[in-house]
Parts: structure tokens; C-alpha cells; sequence
């Protein structure tokens, strides 16, 4: 429902050909920032048609602060992927439609969100330089897109605000929580794409941090390295995702029981402590046995 | 008036209790709960003494810290790496990375390796970490220090697994196992001549 609500932000403020570029993180992104901003009034949703299922009708969220900062996000973040894929693999359609579909939506996002976008041009840059020198550690690429999640963090519209109606010490604390929480979100969502790519990448000989850490030997098969690289790496999911769960408690503690907050809440604690974990022991399966 | 008597403690709590009467003073007068209500003005009133109460009394707490703690520790390693320790302590990471890196690589010793994994584990690069504070047990086994630095990497992820544990999470699919067991034990009764599950 958060993912339509971006989709339809992402229509409505820049036109449908960038729809294209959605991804579902971004669903995830707007409803995880509406549950920390902490705001009195309730989400409202509406039923529209969809675009891509003209038939079906879905529920939406009504364009709220975060569906319109997701989308924002999403329309930069979907010109540098299309721009890196012309510059990695000289796929010309990519660039094409990069400049035709972007370029003015791109302008646009810019100018609604400055910083972010500055970050993620950055840190994007810094991690393909990575990724050309075959980096192999780990924390050092993942911190690339790690520091770029925390910047969309910690500049998402009103949560400072919010934050700052508080103690001063406990704003500190906060606003250093709101950032790590974003941190290693990017962590973990880098690390997590690196062990479900492993198959392809090692077809297309593309870089992956994680064969690189570990050393992958050619004679080994893919569910056999999987199993040599779990308990090392599995530290490293579980670690990161202890930093969010810490960060997370910190941010919503002062956060009442009750009503939209109480769902809120809940839900995101089970994304965090289940569904993550989930996800993670499931990377961990080769292909074959899934 | 005393903060202490604001957030309604004594002045011997400890920092936990001065925070927990904190956040629950905070909760009783959030501003969503006096919405249109005459009192709101007088809530955020309140909110504003008790935001000052807890700044006031944690700021001094840290400042008698600050000025009482400093002392010697017992450390023994050279005066270098004591140097890089407490800019490591005090956030300056890259003045210690760079102080670290101009130790030469013949003479890097297993405190530099463990200085190096301070600096990893502060930035939360916890693989990297682990990498040096390992080459540093394996250096020196006898050091406790090392070794205490290398079991403390683990206390996110534990508490991590801990936590969802708790809520539920389970990696051996219990419900599978129930099935599995019904299933055997039906096997097991029709062999004798009985049957608990009818249908199978």
C-alpha cells in the first residue's frame, strides 16, 4: 500500500515513464519513516486503479510527506542506476532513456531534496571506484551505500523536528540513532543483494564483495562456499541488524502504546527481528534447494 | 528548582533511573495526548521544565565523570599506542589511523593490531574488526584484553538472536517437526494395530 502510494507520487509529481524505475524498497522506506516521524494525525488511504494491473483496483496511501520524499529518492536513484549500467556495460538504450525519462524528472529531485541527492551521487561514485579496484572488504564497499542510507535517514523531512522537541541530550542521542539506524539498514540491504547475486555474478563475472572477502575458488560449488561462508558472515547480518534493532528501540521509546503507533511499532519490530533474519538464513540456501 | 525534585528521584539514581523517570514523565505529557485540551499549553509547559531537568543533571553527571575518571588504568603497552587509544576513545579516528599507519610493517605488534580493530569496531565495521583483533590474539594468546575485545564483537549479534528468539523466530521449523512426529507416531499405532490420525 506504501509502495503504491510512492508509485502514484512518483506519477502524479513527475509523469508515468518514471514509474518504471520503482523499487520496492521504496514502499518500505515511506512506511518505515512514517512510523518513526511520529506525527498525531492517521495515514489515510485510497483505492485507485493501478497502472501496471489496470484491472485491479488497490488500496493506496494518499500522498503523505514520506510516499513524496520516497519518491523523490527513487527517481534519483533509478538516473544513476540507468547511468551505471551505461557506463559498466555500454548499454545504450540505458542512457537513452536515462536522458529522455529522467533527465527533467532528475532536475526535479534535486531541487526538492538537495543533500540527498549530493549524497547519493557521491557515495555512488565511491562505490563503483570500489567495485573497479575489486575492494575486498566487505565493510569498506558496504559502507558506501551504508552512508548514503543513513544521509536519506537522517534528512527525512519533519523526523528532526520531531526529534528536537526533545531533551537536548536525548536529541543527541536520537539524531545519532535515526543516522546508524539508516546505516546499517544500508548495510544490511548491500550485504543481503551481494549473497542473493552470487550465483549471477559469478556467471557474469561481475564483482561481488563477498566472493572477493572470502575468497571463492573456482573448484568449489556455489551451495558449498555458502556453507563455508556462513557462520563468518552471518556474524556480520546478525551485527548489523543488532545495530538497527538498538537504534530503532532508542528512537521509538518515547513513543506512546497506543493506536496507530501500537501497529507501527509492531509491525516494523517484526519486519526487523523476523523478516530480516528470514531473509538472511534464506540467502544463505543455493538456488537449488530453494 | 532541584531537577531532581522535576523529574521526582533522589539525588543518588542512577543514570538508568533518571532516564526511565525521564522518558515516563515525557510520555504522561505528550503534546498528542492534550490535543484540543485547555491544558495543552501548560503540557507543553511541563515538557519543556522536565527537558531541561534531564539536560541539566546528565551534563553534570558527565562532567564529574569526565573530571573524576581519567586516571591510569594499568595499561603497559608503549606510550604510542596509550596516544592512540585515547584519540580513538575521543572519536579523532583518523588522526589514530594515520598515527597507526606510519608504524612500519615490520614493527607492527599485536597491540597495533588490536588498535587497528578499535578503530574498525567504532566505525561499526565489524568483519574488518574481527580480522584484527584475531591477528592479535593469534600474536599474543596470553593477553585477556584481546581476547575480551574479540568475544565483545559478538554482543550485537547475540543480542540480535536473543531478541528475535524471543519474538518467535526459530530457524529449525518447529511446525514441520510437529507434522513429522504426528506422522510417525500414526505409522507407529497402525503398525500395532491401532490408529490415532483416522485419515491416513
Amino acid at each position: 500500500m506504501y509502495y503504491c502510494g510512492v508509485c502514484k507520487s512518483i506519477g502524479r509529481r513527475y509523469g508515468n515513464l518514471e514509474r518504471f524505475g520503482l523499487v520496492n524498497e521504496m514502499g518500505m522506506l515511506a512506511l518505515l519513516l512514517d512510523c518513526i516521524s511520529n506525527k498525531a494525525e492517521t495515514t489515510e488511504f485510497e483505492i485507485k486503479n493501478c497502472i501496471a494491473h489496470p484491472l485491479k483496483k488497490t488500496p493506496a496511501v494518499k500522498n503523505s510527506l514520506y510516499t513524496d520524499y520516497a519518491a523523490d529518492v527513487n527517481v534519483v536513484f533509478a538516473y544513476f542506476k540507468l547511468m551505471d549500467s551505461w557506463q559498466d556495460d555500454k548499454n545504450f538504450f540505458a542512457a537513452v532513456f536515462a536522458k529522455l525519462a529522467f533527465g527533467r524528472a532528475v532536475r526535479k529531485a534535486k531541487k526538492n531534496i538537495p543533500s540527498v541527492y549530493d549524497s547519493i551521487k557521491n557515495n555512488l561514485n565511491k562505490l563503483s571506484a570500489f567495485e573497479k579496484s575489486q575492494c575486498k572488504s566487505i565493510d569498506e564497499t558496504a559502507h558506501c551505500f551504508s552512508e548514503l542510507m543513513a544521509d536519506i535517514f537522517s534528512e527525512a523531512p519533519e523526523i528532526k523536528e520531531h526529534i528536537k522537541s526533545l531533551s537536548e541530550v536525548i536529541t543527541e542521542e536520537k539524531l545519532v540513532c535515526l543516522r546508524n539506524l539508516g546505516y546499517y539498514i544500508g548495510k544490511w540491504v548491500y550485504l543481503i543483494d551481494a549473497l542473493y547475486d552470487i550465483e549471477d555474478d559469478l556467471k557474469k563475472g561481475s564483482y561481488n564483495p563477498i566472493l572477493l572477502r572470502f575468497d571463492y575458488n573456482h573448484k568449489e560449488t556455489v551451495s558449498q562456499f555458502k556453507d563455508r561462508i556462513k557462520e563468518p558472515l552471518e556474524f556480520v547480518f546478525h551485527d548489523a541488524l543488532g545495530h538497527c534493532c538498538e537504534a530503532w528501540e532508542v528512537l521509538c521509546e518515547d513513543v506512546p502504546d497506543t493506536g496507530k503507533y501500537k501497529d507501527g511499532k509492531a509491525f516494523m519490530e517484526n519486519v526487523l527481528y523476523l523478516g530480516m533474519r528470514g531473509k538472511t538464513m534464506r540467502g544463505f540456501l543455493s538456488n537449488e534447494s530453494i | 528548582m532541584n531537577p531532581y525534585e522535576i523529574l521526582g528521584i533522589s539525588e543518588n539514581a542512577t543514570d538508568e533511573e533518571v532516564k526511565k523517570a525521564y522518558k515516563e514523565l515525557v510520555k504522561k505529557y505528550h503534546p498528542d495526548k492534550y490535543v484540543d485540551n485547555p491544558l495543552s499549553d501548560l503540557a507543553a509547559e511541563k515538557i519543556k521544565e522536565i527537558n531541561i531537568a534531564y539536560d541539566t543533571i546528565m551534563k553534570q553527571r558527565k562532567a564529574q565523570a569526565g573530571s573524576s575518571s581519567y586516571g591510569e588504568q594499568g595499561y603497559n603497552g608503549s606510550a604510542l599506542y596509550k596516544e592512540i587509544l585515547v584519540m580513538i576513545n575521543s572519536g579523532n579516528l583518523a588522526g589514530a589511523e594515520s598515527k597507526l599507519q606510519a608504524v612500519p610493517v615490520a614493527e607492527r605488534s599485536a597491540e597495533w593490531y588490536f588498535c587497528y580493530g578499535e578503530i574498525c569496531k567504532a566505525r561499526g565495521w565489524f568483519d574488518n574488526a574481527r580480522t584484527y583483533y584475531t591477528t592479535a590474539v593469534n600474536m599474543d594468546p596470553s593477553n585477556r584484553r584481546y581476547r575480551a575485545a574479540l568475544n565483545g564483537l559478538y554482543n550485537y549479534a547475540r543480542g540480535y538472536t536473543g531478541g528475535s528468539a524471543a519474538r518467535g523466530y526459530n530457524d529449525s521449523d518447529q511446525l514441520c517437526r510437529v507434522c513429522q512426529t504426528l506422522y510417525c507416531l500414526d505409522c507407529l499405532c497402525e503398525c500395532m494395530g491401532g490408529d490415532c490420525i483416522r485419515c491416513c
